[in-house]
């Protein structure tokens, strides 16, 4: 343990990585939940693709710099009337298909839910940050944010989080608990998988 | 009799009680199992008017067009804009139907636009609904409240954009119709009970003006409503997260043995009939068995007076007639008792006759001092053969009843009769020390008495009677003298013997005597009389001389 402590400060300042793990009130690893430390560098805008496939948005988290365009395209034979309610970027694109969607350009920070008023389950969140340190968690619940020294605090998004962005700092073993909350069913009715 | 009535009366009674009882109690299952059921049904028909709620608030919740308006109108304050939502609010209203309002809160509990009536201005949704909607999976809550004076039952929903952006509230009014509504499937008056206060009810409860008791949930008790007993039982709404109201299902006791009460009064009819039999049956098998111990006693009581002519009825074999029997035997044992000692007392004296009963009978005897006196009548025997043996009985019971009569006034016993003489006894079985006077006074009294006797003879033209009487004194053996089976009370001795020697002396014409008495009689003499010496005797029988006394009778 001695050993360990004594190493990882060293190990820290040598890669300047912050490697986080994001676990529930219940210890159980968080999928999809969104870190970050406000205003590092200079974020570049890029392309972003949020597919709307077997009636849900595909990927549900998206996190993009800010002046990214991202296209919605129609991957299912049904057509879709996606919308966006969210302050910092509301529109509504009524049924399209295929391709027809024009691409949006997200300018402002923010956290952007999509919603479509063919399919009440079917969700989506864009996560628009102004920096460059950032990281999403796969289903093992870690992320690590490159360039940002270990003690910092950082920001965290999670669709179970209710709409609130939670400010944490890791303790010394890299964990941050976020305490989450159930949301309404995210899945079509003929899917047998429970949301959560 | 009366305690047999009595106990019929108590073994009718505790069966109607009984009966009763079990009729009050049937009639409390029957209720309990009617609340229960009740219950049951009101769970199903809430559940129905709960879903149809929920089908309004899940429509509405994700209606695009709400939400759109919603977005647009919540961004900007204008009266103009809230007057915008809550005609839509009204419109949706009016889509849902059964809804008695609809109300828009934000997120954080703020009123932003509703359909309540304008009474309600200050009305604050609880925060527990909301909290409890924010706590479930689906973002849902369900609860009692009070809007203003009524009663609703509330479902909350999110309105999702498609993020929860605020929460939708519909009402259901629980007032007095939808209580008849359920009164209608139920069959059971209905209240709705909000800390012990009636807010709404059916038509019954709410005429009383009542106040429950404190109502214990899940639990059938006894309420009394004005003066009427009702039988409910407290249940909570479903879902209700305030649980501040419960729906409280009551049935009139007097609705539910109003059956029972006809039945009751039959019973009641029935069991006066069968005490109105059982007495009568009662009073006839007394009279059955008191009539011949009634007339046992009386029979009882005449024999204590000595009537032993009484008899009973004594017919049948039950143990009254065979106690009859008895008692008519017993009767004809001491009547025949009667008899005989009647006739002992007529064969012998009185006082022998008592003796030998007390003796019990018995053989021996006892020496006594005592005086015999022998009479006899002087040539009966030569005028008795000119007489008829009827005119001879006849003489001979009046001299005798005068002559007896003589002898019992001092005491003495007529022992026997023997022909037309008599042996009396004085001294024995009676003890008498004056023994001796006795006898002298007797054998005056029988000669004064035979003096009558010829006067009245005289005038008959009947010739006179003339007694001699031989008086003497000694100790004699006095006892039931004879075999076993048959006795007599008399005395033997040496005095008996010389009194009937004495007596054949006054037959002598040179003693001119009437009444002679030995030595040893004047020996005992205590009083003086005027006595003869006739000097010395030898008596036959007897080989000494004895001295013999006359007794003068006209000196008496
Ligand atoms: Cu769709």
């Amino acid at each position: 343990m001695r050993f360990l402590i004594l190493f990882f400060p060293l190990l820290a300042t040598a890669t300047a990585d912050l490697s986080l793990k994001i676990e529930d009130q219940n210890g159980k690893p968080v999928e999809d939940a969104v870190i970050w430390v406000p205003k590092i560098g200079k974020p570049t805008p890029t392309t972003a693709t949020i597919c709307q496939k077997q009636r849900q948005f595909s990927p549900m988290v998206t996190v993009i710099p800010v002046g990214t365009l991202v296209r919605f395209p129609n991957r299912d034979t049904v057509q879709h009337h996606i919308y966006s309610f969210s302050p910092v970027k509301s529109f509504d694109i009524p049924l399209y298909s295929g391709e027809s969607a024009p691409p949006i350009t997200f300018d402002l920070p923010g956290v952007i839910t999509i919603g479509c008023n063919i399919h009440d389950w079917m969700s989506a969140y864009i996560i628009v940050l102004d920096t460059t340190a950032f990281a999403q968690t796969k289903a093992d619940g870690v992320a690590i944010i490159r360039g940002v020294q270990p003690g910092v605090t950082v920001q965290v998004w999670h669709p179970q989080l209710r709409g609130k962005i939670v400010e944490a700092k890791a303790g010394v073993d890299g964990k941050i608990e976020l305490s989450l909350r159930p949301i309404p069913r995210r899945n079509p009715p003929d899917d047998s998988k429970s949301s959560y | 009799m009366g305690a047999i009535f009595l106990l019929l009366l108590a073994a009718q009674g505790s069966a109607y009680f009984l009966i009763s009882a079990a009729a009050g109690k049937s009639a409390q299952q029957q209720v309990e199992a009617k609340i229960s059921e009740a219950i049951g049904t009101f769970q199903k028909q809430f559940q129905l008017r709960l879903s149809e709620l929920r089908l309004a608030t899940k429509l509405l919740s994700k209606d695009y067009v709400f939400a759109n308006a919603f977005a647009s109108l919540q961004n900007s304050k204008s009266n103009n804009a809230r007057e915008t939502l809550r005609s839509l609010l009204q419109n949706y209203q009016g889509r849902i139907g059964s809804a008695s309002f609809l109300l828009l809160v934000s997120l954080e509990g703020e009123k932003l636009a509703d359909t309540l009536p304008s009474d309600s201005a200050g009305f604050i949704l609880d925060p527990r609904l909301l909290h409890a909607a924010e706590e479930s999976p689906n973002l849902e809550s369900t609860g009692v409240i009070k809007v203003g004076e009524t009663l609703q039952y509330v479902v909350i929903c999110p309105l999702l954009m498609p993020d929860p952006r605020a929460w939708i509230v519909i009402g259901f009014q629980l007032d007095n119709s939808f209580a008849e509504e359920l009164k209608q499937l139920t069959h059971l008056d209905i209240a709705f009970v909000q800390k012990e206060r009636i807010a709404a009810s059916t038509a019954a409860l709410a005429s009383k003006g009542w106040f429950t008791e404190s109502l214990a949930q899940q639990q059938l008790q006894n309420v009394f409503i004005g003066e009427s007993l009702f039988l409910g039982r407290a249940t909570a709404f479903p879902g209700d997260v305030i649980r501040a109201t419960e729906i409280v299902m009551l049935r009139s006791m007097e609705e539910e043995l109003a059956p029972f009460r006809d039945l009751k009064k039959q019973f009641l009819w029935v069991s006066l009939a069968a005490l109105g039999v059982s007495l009568f049956c009662a009073v006839l098998l007394a009279r059955q068995v008191t009539s011949p111990v009634e007339k046992m006693t009386r029979g009882v009581e005449r024999i204590e007076q000595g009537d032993y002519q009484i008899r009973v009825p004594a017919e049948g074999q039950d143990e009254l007639s065979r106690l009859g029997a008895s008692f008519n035997r017993m009767a004809e044992g001491l009547d025949e008792r009667d008899r005989v000692r009647a006739l002992l007392g007529k064969t012998v004296s009185p006082e022998i006759a008592r003796e030998l009963l007390n003796s019990g009978l018995e053989l021996g005897g006892e020496v006594r001092e005592a005086t015999i006196l022998f009479s006899d009548l002087r040539g009966f025997t030569a005028y008795s053969e000119s007489q008829t043996p009827e005119e001879l009985v006849a003489q001979l019971n009046e001299y005798f009843t005068e002559i007896g009569a003589a002898v019992e006034r001092e005491g003495g016993v007529i022992d026997k009769f023997i022909g037309d003489a008599i042996m009396a006894i004085f001294g024995a079985p009676t003890v008498a020390s004056d023994h001796a006077d006795r006898a002298l006074k007797a054998s005056l009294g029988i000669i004064n008495a035979e003096d009558r006797l010829n006067q009245k003879r005289a005038e008959r033209g009947q010739p006179p009677l003339r007694t001699g009487i031989g008086i003497s004194t000694g100790s004699v053996v006095a006892g039931a003298i004879g075999s076993p089976s048959r006795c007599n009370y008399t005395v033997i001795g040496n005095a008996v013997n010389l009194a009937s020697r004495i007596e054949a002396l006054t037959k002598e014409k040179a003693f001119d005597a009437r009444i002679i008495c030995s030595e040893s009689t004047r020996l005992c003499l205590r009083e003086t009389y005027s006595l003869r010496d006739l000097g010395e005797i030898v008596v036959r029988g007897k080989e000494l001389p004895m001295r013999l006394w006359s007794l003068e009778v006209n000196s008496y």
